[in-house]
């Protein structure tokens, strides 16, 4: 989760939290305060709302861990690259081990 | 063997990227879908426009799927290019209806 989406998600819940607060108020005033109770919800705390989700979504979708490509070849290049390839086992076999780097190696270790 | 078969042998799969994209979705499609519940409770929607705010909210994160996370070109990390659109479109809407009726009592004074 990146610190914008984070920062992002944050802000959308706060305003949401605000505007459940505020539209609890509203119903609260309709019912105590007033004759009037067939009122419909301002349209500060509808525009409130809609902004919170709409921020929350993209919040979410930028948090989302990058996607894999689903193709097997683009797969395993990409992981490849990385150094953790699902094929490393065939290149540890034994006809491809470097047996006179291995030696050479040995040798300085025990001289050191 | 049939054509699909065929399209599999010559251009594999990678079902690990496969599960962890899926999982991204279905992840995103929950949890907005949740808050999506607490936003129809607070406007105090009834019957089919509670439901048409799910669905216009999914829409929504669909699009938003669609150029930020796939960036536009779905069918290179999905088999079926429309999972982006359709895929766990209705997985949410059980949280959807939990949130949207709590809320809806919980902001009635």
């Amino acid at each position: 989760m990146t610190a914008l989406s984070k920062f992002v998600t944050t802000i959308s819940l706060l305003l949401l939290a605000h505007a459940g607060f505020s539209a609890y108020e509203f119903s609260h005033y309709l019912k105590h305060l007033t004759i009037k109770s067939n009122a419909s919800l301002p349209a500060d705390i509808i525009v409130e709302t809609v902004v919170a989700i709409a921020l929350f979504g993209l919040g979410q979708v930028i948090a989302a861990p990058t996607l894999q490509p689903v193709s097997f070849a683009k797969w395993a290049k990409q992981v490849e690259k990385e150094g953790n390839s699902p094929f490393a086992y065939l290149e540890r076999r034994a006809g491809f081990v470097n047996i006179q780097q291995i030696r050479s190696d040995y040798k300085d270790s025990i001289k050191a | 063997m049939d054509r699909k078969e065929l399209e599999g042998a010559v251009a594999p799969i990678s079902s690990e990227s496969l599960a962890q994209n899926t999982k991204a979705v279905y992840y995103i499609r929950s949890v907005t879908s949740t808050i999506f519940g607490v936003g129809a409770g607070i406007l105090g929607l009834e019957s089919y426009f509670g439901f048409l705010f799910y669905f216009a909210g999914t829409a929504y994160v669909s699009l938003l799927m669609f150029f930020i996370l796939a960036k536009g070109k779905p069918a290179e990390f999905f088999t079926s290019p429309s999972y982006v659109w359709t895929g766990n479109a209705f997985t949410g809407l059980t949280s959807f209806v939990l949130t949207w009726t709590m809320l809806y009592g919980l902001v009635d004074a």
